[in-house]
């Protein structure tokens, strides 16, 4: 689960992490109490709270020296989408007089399987590309668990880095609170970027990133708070993995993540577009189906449903009965067009409850995919 | 032969009189595997269908000489399982377990270093060596005993890749399904040696998908170590880039991770990349 700027902040702030003076602004009255918390001298930013990244260049970031600039700036972006994400809160934060921008990230190394602490001083917008073209200015230090992370292995990389001396114990001393955040948070990214120098030596991490391991909520609570309004997260706890690709027209209702990909470029070698993911995988039950489909049924980009399975662990006569029920709830028809095949366990049952239900039904996927060929036909 | 799992394997299911334990109790039997006890804490002493019920792994381990676990077990039990498993010293542990926190994995990571037991998992379908053993929860419908060493990352996808070789006449020595999580027991690159290894298996299919370096790190290796032919398949090809946040994974993964940057790393390993399980057949036709 990815979280907001400024629930981030919030936790790494626990962790004693430097982080601006600021508040949440939804509306006018919360844009006042920013501006008497954060006083006139040093006000301040206005920054969108979106899930996306290149935020600033999409001019969702505002500096501003008065309320009444802020206040005229306010609807703006409270109305802006980002990469189609809408914006409903700012992050107004106090403005810093920044000398340098750094970067510090921890994350897991895919090759390692281990984590990774990642560091630069060519941070900020850019850092993908510093990255990519000046390899030399990021440090990396893979870390064993057991052995934690070393004073003197980011006293390495600082030097290695040419980062000035006088910095190098507030590095170390970020470096480690950011680990503890990642370890006890069960983080499977946490990154500072820009962390940056002010006047004084000081860091202070300017915009920050948390992202927390869907598989650990259980055992944060208060984590588990703060996924109430992610869409994407509240129907994972019904089991569903549910990825909207904001273009193409057709639904995929699919269990495990590999047929889902599967039939999504099966659906671009016929022509057509997937629309978006809908992985049942953990999802086998009534209640699970029937938010599935009626996501599938009242998305007004889907335009026709094609319901691949192939199961192990899931029961093909479990799902046809899910389903049925489910259309049953939802009038007696499904709206749209939806082409099925199940294959696997039980589903020679399934297939035939299905098709007894007045649905077209496959037992191959060719087969799938010649009459998802032929509706296309008939649809253009 | 077949790799990691056959008929002498001595398998504990953990979690037998759950629901889906002892459906697929049932199901791993009739597939030919011995099954020589159940692991339920608190029910140690009872029977299932006439299997000997313990509370611990170790106890089932020295009263029925049991070399391989299989996890029917929820998340939050999952680790300490996986880490009786490998104080026990057994061999092969299939865990099925979706869920299990990354950072339990860190540790259990750890924990394998110099021990005797190879993790396939967590977050998968299983292994099957076909009519011997399996472990684990795939539709057995899908597999026949053949030539075709298979190693899979998605569940689901691998069922249809084996149902289309075994249509073909293309059955399987061993498939194996590493695991859809980002950190695994067993790499795509730790199997190649032992399908290279095992007479039986005549060619290699990966069943693979964007995302990760595992398809990459495996094409280094059979580069160097695999003399068998290897065909593998993508998915996710078309996919769009994905919607990453932070620049960390970006940095780290450095372009790698895409359909294309798989496609060109197997490749440069003598390996024939396929985007659908049909083609999957035909390429296997080619080099055999």
């Amino acid at each position: 689960m990815d979280l907001y700027e400024h629930q981030a902040k919030a936790i790494f702030q626990q962790y004693g992490i430097p982080i601006p003076r600021g508040l949440v602004v939804r509306d006018e009255s919360s844009l006042q109490a920013a501006f008497d918390a954060i006083g006139q001298e040093s006000f301040g930013v206005l920054k969108a709270q979106v899930l996306t990244g290149g935020r600033g260049k999409a001019g969702g970031i505002k500096v501003v020296d008065s309320l009444p600039q802020a206040l005229e700036l306010l609807p703006n972006i409270l109305g802006m989408r980002i990469k189609e994400f809408p914006v409903d809160s700012l992050l107004v934060e106090e403005r810093l007089h920044i000398k340098n921008e750094y970067f510090m990230g921890l994350t897991i190394d895919p090759e390692a399987s281990l984590p990774v602490l990642l560091l630069s001083p060519r941070g900020g917008m850019d850092i993908e590309e510093v990255a990519k073209d000046y390899p030399s200015a990021l440090g990396k230090y893979v870390i064993h668990p057991s052995r934690g992370l070393p004073s003197f292995a980011v006293m390495d990389l600082a030097r290695g880095l040419g980062f000035p001396h006088r910095l190098w114990g507030a590095l170390i001393d970020i470096a480690g609170k950011l680990y503890k955040a990642f370890c006890q948070e069960e983080a499977t990214l946490a990154e500072l970027n820009p962390l940056a120098e002010t006047t004084g030596d000081s860091l202070i991490a300017v915009d920050s990133r948390l992202s927390v391991d869907d598989n650990a909520l259980f055992r944060h609570p208060e984590l588990n708070e703060l996924k109430k309004g992610f869409k994407e997260m509240s129907l994972k706890d019904k089991g569903l993995d549910y990825i909207d690709l904001r273009t193409g027209e057709v639904g995929l209702l699919c269990v495990g993540a590999g047929m889902t990909m599967l039939t999504m470029d099966l659906v671009a070698q016929a022509g057509a577009k997937a629309r978006c993911f809908l992985d049942v995988s953990h999802g086998i039950s009534a209640e699970g189906l029937s938010t599935a489909l009626e996501l599938l049924a009242s998305e007004p980009g889907i335009k026709c449903v094609l319901v691949n399975m192939f199961g192990g662990l899931s029961r093909m006569d479990e799902i046809a009965t899910f389903m049925l029920q489910a259309i049953e709830a939802m009038g007696g028809r499904f709206p749209k067009p939806i082409l099925i095949r199940l294959q696997g366990t039980n589903a020679e049952i399934g297939r035939r409850m299905m098709m007894e239900a007045g649905y077209v039904v496959s037992t191959e996927l060719e087969e799938l995919m010649d009459n998802f060929k032929e509706l296309l036909k008939g649809t253009k | 032969m077949s790799i990691l799992v056959d008929k002498n394997t001595r398998l504990v299911v953990l979690g037998m009189t759950g629901r889906q334990g002892s459906f697929h109790t049932r199901l791993m039997r009739e597939e030919g595997t011995n099954i020589v006890a159940g692991v339920v804490p608190g029910k140690g002493g009872q029977q299932f269908e006439g299997i000997p019920i313990y509370d611990t792994i170790l106890q089932a381990k020295l009263a029925q000489d049991a070399n391989a676990c299989v996890f029917f077990v929820p998340a939050s039990a999952a680790t300490q399982g996986i880490l009786d498993a490998i104080d026990a010293g057994i061999e092969v542990v299939s865990a099925i377990t979706d869920g299990i926190p990354m950072h339990d994995m860190l540790l259990i990571q750890e924990k394998l270093k110099g021990s005797r037991t190879r993790v396939i998992g967590p977050n998968t379908s299983g292994l099957i060596t076909p009519r011997q053993a399996k472990l684990g929860i795939m539709p057995s419908m899908a597999y026949k005993p053949g030539p075709v060493g298979v190693m899979a990352r998605s569940g689901s996808l691998s069922y249809e890749v084996c149902y289309e070789l075994s249509k073909a006449g293309l059955g399987q020595s061993t498939v194996v399904g590493i695991g859809g999580d980002r950190i695994v027991g067993t790499t795509f690159a730790e199997l190649v040696p032992l399908f290279e290894a095992d007479a039986e298996t005549r060619a290699i299919v990966m069943v693979g998908e964007i995302g990760g370096v595992d398809e990459e790190r495996a094409a280094l290796t059979i580069k160097e170590h695999c003399s068998k032919p290897v065909v593998a398949i993508i998915a996710g090809s078309s996919a769009p880039p994905g919607k990453a946040m932070g620049h960390a994974g970006a940095i780290i993964t450095q372009g790698k991770g895409t359909f294309e940057s798989k496609r060109e790393a197997l490749q440069a390993a003598g390996v024939k990349v396929v985007r659908y399980p049909r083609e999957v057949v035909q390429a296997l036709r080619e080099a055999f």
